[in-house]
């Protein structure tokens, strides 16, 4: 094994990115443990919801842990990954994703460039673009945002396992140098253990409205035995990325050990006040009903 | 060794099935004696069952010795039940056979009647009781073990049984006793299991003298043909599968099978479609002495409705000639299962599939599937497909980086391959929804490499299973699956 700091994992959807994510948050972050990563980021789908969660089994198991929020747009942007870099960061990440439920339906939040655009601060931003969107347009995205966010903004790469990795890591990096941004390595990960991938097919059938022996290239073929792949990919890498694996462990060096916390503490505060607000309103009913 | 059959001259001189061979052989020194082939048996019973096919086309095999003709209806075309079953008895002792028959109202009674009756019966309904009193219980189709336990119990023929108090020998004897009891009386509807499947639309012909040239054939058939439109136009129906049999004077049976891809009405249409059937038949077709019965049956058939084209002769995909001529290349070559999907004229239609395997599919020829929406066709695999796909991969020995390297040497068909350049993987999970064992839910996923060797020809390999601990314990595997062009 490559000596150096370990891979740490920040792309890895629970079941709160709904109809995609196939494991809870705990599943998550015991396997992560179990694997002896350096640390887990829980990124759900325009959401924190799995934070508290992720949060506790995270101090149970000992793991380092990052809240954060895979940021996905409306208007064609690729999708980016937000991790506060403090608390004034979590407070913007949250009004970001406010903007986006507001604009949006339930469930389906309208996230649009400009609120990252407004929202961004604070935040440590990796864009997270499909392989057939390494392009002029994501170029000129990585341009915006590292003059807006400088050193922040950094490019995910993961391995699709679809037999054009290295092509699409080869284009990442040139994109990358040009644009003068970082690259990270992250695993994309959508369920914990390889025998998970039943559920995840089938949450995208029910997602995509079709049966599943029809839903052919829909379905996310390649069977990604998620974290280990992840893992091992990247060890596999590290002797030409090194770099990019380097920056996941970085971040968690950085003094934020006390901001997941915060963040666990301010979602669950916030259920419970509005849980209050709600019961206040319900007796006030029930006096108006006698 | 034992004696599964005897004919009358040993049965005459005291021997009996089931007798040991030694035994039978010291009693009586010159038996001759042949191998028992039940294979043999069948065929003749199933050939039996099909020249049957001209009583009615309800006939079910009793094996090992026996068939079941429904003839309800049928009997009246051959001078009622007596005249049905001396026709029958007579024409199959002119084929050398010997045979013993009944006719009675339920299948047990019949069967009972045609081994136990001395002669020839007809047993009229309700009239079973009394005719099958006295004959052994053994004909009324109980296992050894119940038979031996009601002789144990004093109980040998028919009559005892029906008089016997039922709730004691339900209890000691199991159901099947007094069900068998009660099918045989009529109490208990049974019904026979027929052989093939009974045509929706049949018509036939019978001549007086057999015919045997292939011309006098394909007239028979249109003039058959000409009244089975008349029949379709009525229930507004088009033939899709089509029967035409031919009953040969001294028992044989031939059976010829065409299918449409559209329903078809129109006699000419269908001559034309047994026309190459009997050309692609050829010699196999043996006339012999002449055919005395022919039958065209509809197997299968769909709706037509009258429809006028249109002026601009759109939808050229729906042609009804190249319909019709695919149709006729499909009889030539050995049509009939053209609705069960082994159409002999196909062609591949994609699919999207994870799997190269089931990413091509067969349909037949005349079959327009629908074309997908453009935003749907856009979907492709991630990677390129091979321009061959072997039928089944075929495993090579790989020298190849662990746990995921791309493969450097390979050695296929005993030759030896130098990987030069390489690309991959490209992970493919298998359909886990298609087995049934609980193993089936996590197929060994494969990596796909697209490999290139010193001469510049390309290979597609794949490794099935992963090194260590996420292999679950099986040491991968490589094959080649494909080439590139």
């Amino acid at each position: 094994m490559a000596p150096g700091p370990g891979y740490a994992e920040l792309a890895a959807a629970s079941n709160f990115s709904f109809l995609s994510g196939a494991s809870h948050p705990e599943e998550l972050v015991v396997t992560a443990k179990r694997l002896g990563l350096a640390g887990l980021g829980l990124a759900d789908r325009n959401t924190v919801s799995g934070t508290v969660r992720a949060h506790m089994a995270a101090k149970e198991a000992g793991l380092s842990y990052r809240p954060g929020a895979r940021l996905t747009f409306c208007d064609g942007t690729p999708d980016v990954l937000a991790y506060p870099k403090n608390r004034t960061g979590w407070g913007r990440l949250c009004r970001m994703l406010t903007a986006g439920n507001l604009r949006g339906e339930k469930g389906a939040p309208l996230m649009e460039r400009g609120d990252l655009m407004e929202w961004g601060g604070d935040l440590a931003l990796a864009v997270l673009p499909k392989p057939q969107m390494l392009d002029e347009a994501c170029l000129a995205m990585l341009r915006e945002l590292k003059s807006t966010f400088g050193h922040a903004v950094r490019l995910a790469v993961t391995p699709a396992y679809d037999g054009r990795d290295r092509v699409t890591l080869a284009a990442s990096r040139a994109l990358a140098q040009t644009s003068g941004v970082r690259l990270m390595a992250v695993g994309n990960v959508l369920y914990h253990d390889p025998a998970r991938r039943v559920l995840g097919d089938v949450l995208t059938s029910i997602r995509e409205h079709v049966p599943l022996a029809e839903a052919g290239y829909r379905l996310n073929g390649q069977c990604r035995a998620p974290f280990e792949a992840a893992k091992r990919k990247w060890r596999g890498c590290s002797a030409a990325e090194p770099e990019a694996v380097a920056r996941n462990a970085l971040l968690f060096r950085r003094g934020l050990h006390l901001l997941a916390r915060r963040a666990a503490l301010s979602v669950s505060r916030r259920t419970r006040r509005r849980q209050g607000s709600r019961r206040r309103r319900n007796w006030s009913g029930s006096t108006w009903a006698t | 060794m034992r004696i599964a059959a005897l004919d009358e001259t040993a049965e005459a001189l005291g021997l009996r099935r089931g007798q040991g061979i030694a035994d039978a052989r010291a009693a009586h020194p010159d038996l001759d004696i042949v191998p028992a082939d039940t294979q043999a048996d069948r065929r003749l019973l199933t050939a039996i069952a099909d020249w049957c096919d001209r009583y009615t086309p309800l006939v079910a095999l009793d094996a090992p010795d026996g068939l079941f003709l429904d003839i309800s209806g049928c009997a009246h075309l051959f001078g009622g039940e007596q005249g049905l079953l001396a026709d029958l008895m007579a024409r199959l002792h002119e084929q050398g056979l010997a045979v013993r028959a009944a006719i009675a109202s339920t299948p047990g009674a019949a069967w009972a009647a045609a081994r136990f009756a001395e002669r020839p019966l007809v047993i009229e309904k309700g009239a079973e009781a009394p005719v099958l009193a006295p004959f052994a219980l053994a004909a009324l189709r109980l296992d050894a073990e119940t038979l031996a336990g009601l002789a144990k119990v004093g109980l040998k023929t028919v009559r005892q049984l029906i008089d016997a108090p039922r709730a004691p020998l339900a209890r000691r004897f199991g159901r099947q006793c007094l069900l068998r009891l009660d099918q045989a009386l009529g109490a208990v509807e049974e019904a026979i299991s027929p052989r093939l499947p009974v045509p929706a639309l049949s018509v036939e012909r019978r001549l007086a003298e057999p015919v045997g040239r292939i011309e006098d054939v394909e007239q028979l058939l249109l003039a058959l043909a000409m009244r089975l439109k008349q029949d379709l136009e009525r229930r507004g129906l088009g033939a899709r599968a089509l029967e035409y049999t031919l009953f040969r004077v001294d028992g044989a049976v031939y059976r010829l099978c065409v299918g449409a891809s559209r329903p078809v009405r129109d006699a000419e249409t269908i001559v034309k479609l047994f026309r190459e059937r009997l050309a692609g038949v050829g010699d196999e077709l043996d006339a012999g002495y002449g055919f005395d019965v022919v039958r065209l049956n509809v197997l299968a058939s769909g709706e037509l409705a009258g429809s006028q084209g249109d002026f601009a002769q759109a939808g050229e995909a729906d042609d009804p000639d190249v319909a019709l001529l695919l149709d006729r290349i499909a009889a030539r070559l050995g049509g009939g299962a053209v609705l069960d999907g082994r159409h002999p004229v196909r062609r591949a239609v994609r699919q999207e599939s994870h799997e190269p395997e089931r990413a091509e599919r067969h349909v037949p020829a005349g079959d327009h599937p629908k074309s997908l929406p453009a935003k749907e066709e856009a979907l492709q695999p991630a990677a390129p497909r091979p321009v061959r796909l072997l039928t089944a991969p075929e495993p090579v020995e790989v020298v190849a980086g662990v746990p995921e390297g791309p493969p450097q040497r390979f050695r296929w068909r005993r030759a030896l391959y130098r990987v030069v350049k390489a690309e991959g993987p490209e992970r493919i999970g298998g359909e886990w929804w298609h087995g049934d064992a609980p193993e089936d839910l996590q197929p060994h996923p494969r990596d796909y490499y697209r490999v290139e060797d010193d001469e510049g020809r390309r290979y597609w390999l794949f490794r099935k299973g992963l090194y260590g601990p996420a292999g679950r314990g099986v040491q991968p595997q490589w094959f080649l699956h494909g080439m590139f062009a």
